[in-house]
């Protein structure tokens, strides 16, 4: 029997991640106690080694290279594009700012450090699997093991009930709705005999239209995936699970969840979209339309009504999918910027909950009320999230700006006006919910019960590189422009 | 030349940059002695000027003296420049040479008896020699512009000067007053300027006048006149606009003789007179002019007649001596217009300075029901005022005599009089005589009413020389008419006018304009001299139209309820409840939002039960699979 | 050149941003005099008798969509650069008294706003412009929410939202036009390409979203309603230099409207003028109809400001030069208002015009330089608020005679409602007030308001300093409008192509 030839380029980050994430589970066995500096320390260098591999593996880098293995090719499983590496890169930094915010959190959770982490690495590994993936399978197979990890992590803070049930939600719903997803791929395969991208898109491509309005299984199987995929960005109304999980898992947790998993998904249904059914588009355009149009409309209005940061923050990140999901509809034409967007959004968005993980116990859910007179307790905290919160409002001179011009323009240049009207109305709502954190930070005094600060090295680095890489990204965007 | 106008114009505005810079660092009283200085030195560069024109053959006598360019925009050009000719010649010598005397009487009148300076001295002189430099731009200005900039000026001087007092309320309203009724007459201006502008491309008199007599834009004509004639009204205080200078009379007694008599007052007719091109070419303007004259004249006389504060009877009566002079200029005769403002800022002038001298005499004391009996006392003064009175009157052969004779003359016989305006002017001339001399004799004659003084003392030297020279100006000043009219004529010809001169006084029309001031005169004394048992009678017998006529037929108050409440009225509404409610209130919706949005959204959609969530992705799942299907198109 | 005079103050901000209040001061008011300097070099140097744009330069920025940083001042900019200059260091010297320890941030936005505004006045790239109008804002609204009255957060929020709204749909526009472009053939931001593709055919909606993000920034009435607010709760030194923020608007119709979309203005200067002249008399009535004496003069800025806006509609030559002129004078004399408003209020601890009375006689000083200021802002001829005032109704008066006759009843409002606060705060008897400071005029606050009163005469008695230079860039500007009205043809046919 012959093995299929294994793409050991497209594997690297997964495989550094995953054995590393081994490595960590072995020594979290021992004494984890007095080692969680070190665990740490091996799972940001465990990172690092990801980044330099998927690099190494990918050069030369083409950064604006993106599609899937052209058809019967003998190995099409899994690609080796810029826009993998790219997404693949801001799914690295996420998990490594992840690992360092997260100190103050396992303090507190100090005998489960080794999991913790462990687990952190083999979502990344799954999430860097997604991003490559050219054949459903493996798409399947990145998403459970990212979904599984963060069931996991979500439910980490065994001592909060409120952890417990947001992670026992995100996993009944997750399962329920993934569940969509592998009906759909199964529909798919009976219509083209195969789950590479490549063969589904000629298959669908040599049926001329009429047929394939016949054909159930090609749309049926399209909008099933649809639904999975929109589960996991949680597009409106498959959002419900979001503001519940990001409020009951750790925060770190939070953080990684709500841009790294974005960042791969996002990937991975653009991939989808555009190489696998690009024949479909007069349908899926017009799905995806009402989607974001939902999205948009419900995360900015309930956004508005949050009074905790972490809900607040859960529904503006629903929102801002809408966001990333004109650049979607927008085709490749928009791929520079959904990736641009992708990382402003991970700076700024994570960013935010690094700062949060700042506050009370590192895993405290505190109001916007307690946020009060922060710019006087804690300056530089207080100015991190300043910066960090008018990114998220897309205010010039913040990577949050370029990614909302540059997708504005590519959702403009595809027709897609009256969307971007919506986009822009709704993202004045938005400022108002960012602004609120500010003015209670910078403008309102001191509240009687201040809550406590407490900032170890590594979060003050986090904050500084995130808030760093916010403006510099604001200011010269070109460098991390693709296309 | 250039020189001396240029010295005419900056000497007032140096002592004016000395008084308010300097003034009240260096002794005070230097500052009375520099403004007078100033205003004296320039009526003497205003002398040569006079001479310097009048020796130019008569088609030469327009020189324009260019400065500096100003206001620049496109085609439109203004620039600071200054016309000489022998009507800004005239004005010019008024306003200095009046000018100067009053300050010379002020520096006297502006301390108390003990010789102590009024605490704002060096404020007054400042914006005393302020006002000569406005008065001399607008009259010499070369352009509408400018000119705008002399008229501005002289309605700001005048402001300060009423409110000079400021810490009395009524003083304040006044200036006020004065100054948003004068608004209404500048924005007359700037759109008569706006309009000439874009009907003949230029604002410089010259350039526009020689466009009219060449019978340009003869369309915008009337609408051009009739703002001029807004302006003007409003400057000149005819009805309906002269609200305003009767509270006026709230200013220092010297600011009343300068500003509010002798020229700013003026000014309207000096408008219409310099730009009589445009008038010649719209009769209805004209018309209005003189209508508006004859009537302000009349009703002035009236209510003249039945003051009792001397300041506001000689006010009124200057109300009613600007009527003459619109009359004039109404009716094509803008020489005796002219003449008359001379004549008149020599009179009224008196008047006003004696009426100081009494007011002064008595500590304050202007109410005419606590004097008399001061003809004793101040002999000179009662001389002086008498004489002023007549001449006001039009005495035969008094200045105020031949100067009035012309109008009323014109307004008989000129093609744009009638019976009806020269009857009314007669009519006026009778009441000026009886309101005057009431004046005189309740002041001079009879027995001291005065509770209030403060005991006898002499009058300034420097208070009494300017009335006694003014004077002497009023008794003679109307004899040179034929130079006057004569020197004067080119400015009302050069640009193709057709102004009416009426060449000989003395005529049945004199006669009879002589008769009636002297029976006007005879009337007041006999009426006032006496044991006033008449006017007492007559005023219980018409108690209702007296006192309607003793409120200036409650125009004010007219003005007060129909233009003044409601404006305030609607301010307060749209500031109010309008601005914040109706059209801010939607953005204050934001936070209203929110708020229902925490209490409602919340509980009828995240509920937090899984299976809520999972009926809304099945759902979601279900729409889109309904899409697809009706894409199907089955 | 210019990159220096926009980078300075930015610089300035952080590093006093940095210091403790103390030093903070004098640093700002270094940084903000040697900006000044510049400005003034930048003013000596700059040639009148060109029409275009002067020390321009010009770095690709982001090229994949043709953005770049180009920047350049032509005459219409160049005046409001050194405004901006001008008044930033007083605005410093105003704040100078306050002793509050967090006032180095307020030293610090001073300088971000004034970078900022001169950001904007000197981008040539319509993404650069949209960039400086966003971040102005910021500065702004922080100052009033951290220094403001009592209800500051929520005038600062209905600000912030009030103008982002307007400026986000602005975006869209920009964007818009940019696409058209693309779909032409090679496309940038730079203004001059932007110009080019809006004056062919494009959608209406991009036209009013240009208009509304610009009458809101004005503001325009009825959109006018953030303004009061704002300006009631700022510190009164911030309103210093504020009110130039709302020359940006004006400018924006002058810099993006005229030449962008001549076609569309042309066929709808009149209800927008309409919309100016009820700004002039809606202002106007409702500052007689104020109490406050902050709220009043934010009334009579929506008053002035429509005569600005009214102009630049006129669309010739003495309209707009009035506009720009204007511009500058309202910047000079509400500067000079709201100083000697801060003057007052702090001496009697109270800005209720009712319960002041009789100041004149204990502030003889304050007293002659709020009259002159009154005044300038009346429109006095031969001060510098008459010249402006004059050529955008006489500019005005050419199109639209009756709208300027209605207008006029403005001036006379205007002078009413000014000197009725006069008159009330300082003459008449001296009221039984609380006085917290009986002194008048202090040195500092002389050098605060004699260049102010300079200027105020100065731009009165020689105004075409000002206007010479600004004559070929308007006339410039203006070209577009002459060529999209000579064949009103071919205009309909386009609006109707715009249209469907």
């Amino acid at each position: 029997m012959n093995f299929p030839p294994i793409e050991f380029n497209a594997l690297a980050p997964t495989i550094v991640l995953s054995v590393s994430a081994l490595v960590i589970l072995m020594f979290g066995l021992f004494d984890a106690t007095r080692g969680r500096g070190f665990l740490t320390a091996v799972a940001t260098i465990a990172v690092a080694l990801a980044a330099l591999a998927s690099i190494v593996a990918s050069s030369p880098v083409v950064w604006n290279s993106f599609g899937i293995p052209a058809a019967g090719a003998s190995s099409g499983m899994l690609v080796n594009d810029g826009f993998a590496l790219y997404a693949g890169l801001t799914i690295l930094v996420a998990t490594g700012a992840t690992v360092l915010i997260s100190g103050r959190y396992l303090a507190a959770e100090p005998t489960y450090s080794g999991e913790y982490l462990a687990l952190l690495l083999f979502a990344a590994a799954g999430m860097s699997l997604v991003v490559a993936a050219a054949d459903l399978i493996i798409l399947l197979l990145g998403i459970e093991i990212l979904s599984i990890a963060l069931y996991v992590l979500s439910g980490f803070s065994r001592s909060r009930e409120t952890s417990q049930e947001s992670a026992l939600k995100y996993f009944l719903l997750g399962a329920f709705s993934l569940s969509f997803m592998i009906y759909g791929a199964a529909l798919l395969f009976g219509a083209a005999q195969s789950t590479r991208l490549s063969t589904i898109a000629t298959v669908i491509a040599a049926n001329a239209r009429p047929n394939l309005t016949e054909n159930m299984l090609v749309l049926g199987g399209v909008g099933l995936i649809l639904v999975g995929f929109a589960f996991k960005l949680s597009f409106a109304p498959f959002h419900m699970w979001t503001p519940d999980t990001y409020q009951g898992a750790p925060t770190p947790i939070t953080g990684f969840m709500s841009v790294a998993t974005k960042a791969a998904v996002f990937v991975a249904l653009l991939r989808f979209l555009v190489f696998a059914v690009p024949a479909l588009r007069a349908e899926w355009s017009i799905a995806v339309a009402v989607l974001i149009i939902l999205t948009l409309l419900v995360g900015n209005t309930a956004a508005i009504a949050q009074a905790r940061v972490k809900r607040l923050l859960a529904y503006s990140s629903i929102a801002q999918a809408g966001y990333i999901g004109i650049g979607i509809l927008a085709g490749t034409a928009a791929g520079g910027a959904i990736l641009f967007y992708l990382l402003a959004y991970t700076l700024a968005n994570l960013g935010a909950f690094a700062g949060l993980s700042a506050l009370g116990d590192g895993d405290s859910d505190p109001s916007v009320e307690d946020l009060k007179g922060l710019g006087a307790r804690s300056p530089l905290l207080a100015g991190a999230i300043a910066i960090f919160m008018l990114g998220l409002a897309g205010i010039p001179l913040t990577a949050g700006f370029m990614g909302k011009l540059f997708v504005f323009i590519a959702g403009i240049q595809e027709g897609y006006v009256d969307l971007v009207i919506l986009a822009v109305i709704t993202s004045v709502a938005a400022t108002f919910y960012y602004l609120r954190v500010v003015i209670a930070m910078y403008f309102q005094p001191v509240s009687a019960s201040p809550i406590r600060v407490e900032m170890n090295g590594a979060t003050i680095a986090v904050l500084a590189v995130l808030a760093i890489g916010t403006v510099v990204l604001g200011i010269l965007p070109a460098g991390a422009l693709v296309g | 030349m250039t020189t001396w106008v240029t010295l005419a114009l900056a000497l007032p505005l140096l002592g004016f940059l000395y008084c308010a810079l300097f003034g009240w660092r260096v002794g005070r009283a230097a500052s009375g002695v520099a403004a007078s200085a100033a205003v004296g030195a320039s009526f003497g560069a205003a002398l040569a000027v006079a001479a310097g024109v009048s020796v130019l053959p008569e088609s030469e006598r327009f020189v324009t003296i260019t400065i500096a360019s100003w206001l620049t925009a496109g085609s439109f050009i203004a620039p600071i420049a200054f016309l000489v000719d022998p009507l800004s010649t005239v004005m010019l010598l008024v306003v200095t040479g009046v000018g100067s005397l009053i300050h010379v009487y002020a520096t006297g009148y502006m301390r108390d008896h003990h010789g102590h300076l009024d605490l704002g001295y060096n404020r007054f002189f400042a914006f005393l020699n302020l006002f000569v430099f406005s008065m001399l731009v607008l009259v010499l200005a070369n352009n509408f512009v400018l000119l705008m900039v002399g008229w501005g000026g002289v309605g700001v001087c005048s402001y300060f000067l009423i409110a000079f007092w400021f810490d009395k309320p009524e003083n304040a309203r006044a200036g006020s007053k004065a100054f948003i009724v004068n608004a209404i007459g500048d924005v007359g201006l700037l759109l008569a300027c706006f309009l000439i502008f874009w009907t003949f491309r230029k604002v410089d008199f010259d350039g526009v006048f020689r466009e009219v007599a060449a019978g340009q834009g003869s369309g915008a004509m009337t609408n051009i006149a009739l703002l001029l004639l807004i302006a003007a009204a409003a400057k000149s205080a005819q009805f309906p606009l002269h609200v305003w200078l009767p509270d006026a009379m709230a200013g220092p007694t010297p600011v009343s003789a300068l500003i509010h008599a002798a020229t700013m007052v003026t000014a309207g007719v000096y408008l219409i007179a310099r730009t009589h091109p445009i008038y010649e070419h719209a009769p209805l303007a004209m018309a209005a002019v003189a209508s508006i004259g004859a009537v302000t004249a009349f009703f002035a006389a009236t209510i003249a007649l039945t003051q009792t504060n001397l300041k506001r009877v000689v006010a009124y009566s200057t109300l009613s001596q600007l009527g003459y002079m619109f009359v004039g200029v109404g009716v094509g005769a803008f020489g005796a217009s002219i003449f008359h403002l001379m004549t008149h800022a020599f009179f009224k002038a008196v008047l006003f300075l004696g009426a100081g001298i009494v007011i002064h005499h008595l500590a304050g004391q202007e109410d005419m029901r606590q004097m008399g009996g001061l003809r004793s006392r101040l002999p000179v003064v009662y001389w002086c005022f008498a004489i002023a009175a007549a001449a006001n009157a039009g005495f035969p052969l008094l200045s105020g005599f031949f100067s009035k004779d012309e109008i009323v003359s014109a307004a008989f016989l000129s093609p744009h009089g009638s019976a009806i305006l020269g009857g009314s002017l007669l009519l006026t001339s009778a009441l000026t005589g009886i309101y005057m001399f009431r004046a005189v004799s309740l002041t001079f004659h009879g027995t001291s009413n005065a509770h209030s003084h403060t005991g006898d003392h002499g009058v300034a030297g420097s208070m009494l020389w300017p009335v006694l020279l003014l004077t002497v100006l009023a008794v003679v000043g109307g004899f040179p008419y034929a130079q006057f009219g004569k020197f004067l004529h080119p400015s009302l010809t050069h640009w193709g006018g057709h102004p009416v001169e009426v060449a000989n006084p003395v005529g049945s029309i004199a006669i009879a304009s002589g008769i009636v001031s002297i029976a006007g005169i005879a009337v007041g004394l006999w009426l006032y001299a006496g044991d006033r048992a008449i006017p007492r009678r007559l005023g219980r017998s018409l108690g209702g139209l007296a006192e309607t006529v003793r409120a200036g037929y409650y125009i004010d108050a007219f003005y007060g309820a129909v233009l003044l409440a409601p404006v305030r009225v609607i301010a307060l509404i749209s500031s109010g409840p309008v601005d914040n409610f109706l059209i801010g209130g939607f953005v204050s919706l934001f936070p209203a939002f929110a708020r229902w949005m925490g209490s409602e959204f919340r509980h009828t959609f995240q509920t937090g039960y899984v299976r809520h969530y999972a009926a809304a992705i099945f759902a979601g799942a279900a729409l889109i699979a309904i899409f697809f299907v009706y894409r199907i198109g089955i | 050149m210019l990159t220096t005079l926009i980078a300075l103050p930015l610089v300035g901000a952080a590093a006093v941003f940095l210091l403790r209040s103390g030093a903070a001061r004098w640093t700002a008011l270094g940084f903000a005099l040697v900006e000044l300097v510049l400005a003034v070099v930048v003013a000596s140097g700059f040639d009148p008798a060109l029409g275009t744009y002067q020390f321009v330069e010009n770095v690709p920025w982001v090229p994949l969509y043709g953005i770049s940083y180009a920047v350049g001042v032509d005459g219409i900019s160049l005046w409001l650069m050194v405004l901006a200059a001008f008044l930033t260091p007083l605005a410093v010297v105003a704040r100078w008294p306050s002793e509050e320890p967090r006032d180095h941030i307020f030293y610090s936005g001073l300088l971000a706003l004034c970078g900022a505004m001169v950001g904007a006045f000197a981008a040539t790239d319509v993404i650069l412009f949209f960039l400086f109008w966003e971040v102005m804002l910021i500065p702004a609204y922080a100052l009033i929410g951290v220094f403001g009255g009592d209800r500051r957060i929520a005038a600062a929020i209905k600000f912030f939202i009030y103008t982002a709204a307007g400026s986000l749909l602005m975006l869209a526009g920009i964007i818009a036009l940019y696409v058209h472009g693309a779909a032409a053939g090679p496309m940038t931001f730079a203004m001059e390409d932007m110009a080019r593709v809006a004056r062919g055919v494009v959608p209406f909606w991009i036209f009013l979203v240009f208009v509304l993000a610009f009458a809101i920034k004005v503001p325009v009435v009825p959109l006018h309603t953030w303004l009061p607010d704002a300006y009631a709760q700022s510190p009164i030194p911030l309103l210093v230099l504020a009110t130039t923020l709302t020359k940006v608007g004006a400018y924006g119709f002058v810099r993006f409207i005229v030449p962008m979309f001549p076609a569309e203005l042309a066929l709808n200067t009149g209800w927008l003028s309409a919309l100016a002249v009820l700004g002039i008399l809606y202002g106007a009535i409702c500052a007689i109809g104020s109490r406050d004496l902050v709220r009043l003069l934010a009334y009579s800025s929506i008053s002035h400001l429509g005569f600005i806006v009214l102009g630049i509609l006129a669309l010739n030559t003495q309209g707009v030069m009035g506009g720009v002129l204007q511009m500058v004078n309202h910047g000079i004399s509400a500067a000079a208002l709201f100083i000697i408003a801060d003057m007052l209020i702090r001496r009697t601890g109270t800005s209720d015009i009712i319960s002041l009375g009789g100041l004149a006689s204990r502030y003889p000083l304050i007293t002659a330089f709020f009259l002159l200021a009154v005044f300038s802002a009346a429109g006095v001829p031969g001060l510098n608020g008459f010249t402006g005032e004059f050529l955008t109704m006489l500019g005005a008066f050419e199109p639209r005679q009756r709208f300027v006759v209605v207008a006029s009843a403005g001036v006379i409002l205007g002078a009413a409602y000014l000197i009725w606060m006069f008159q009330r705060m300082m003459h008449g008897p001296v009221k039984s007030q609380r006085v917290v400071d009986q002194r008048d005029l202090t040195r500092r606050e002389a050098l605060l308001l004699a260049p102010l009163a300079i200027a105020i005469v100065v731009i009165g008695v020689a105004p075409n300093i000002l206007l010479v230079p600004m004559q070929e860039s308007v006339v410039a500007a203006l070209g577009s409008v002459r060529t999209a009205a000579s064949d009103q043809g071919a205009l309909i046919a386009m609006l109707g192509a715009a249209f469907a």
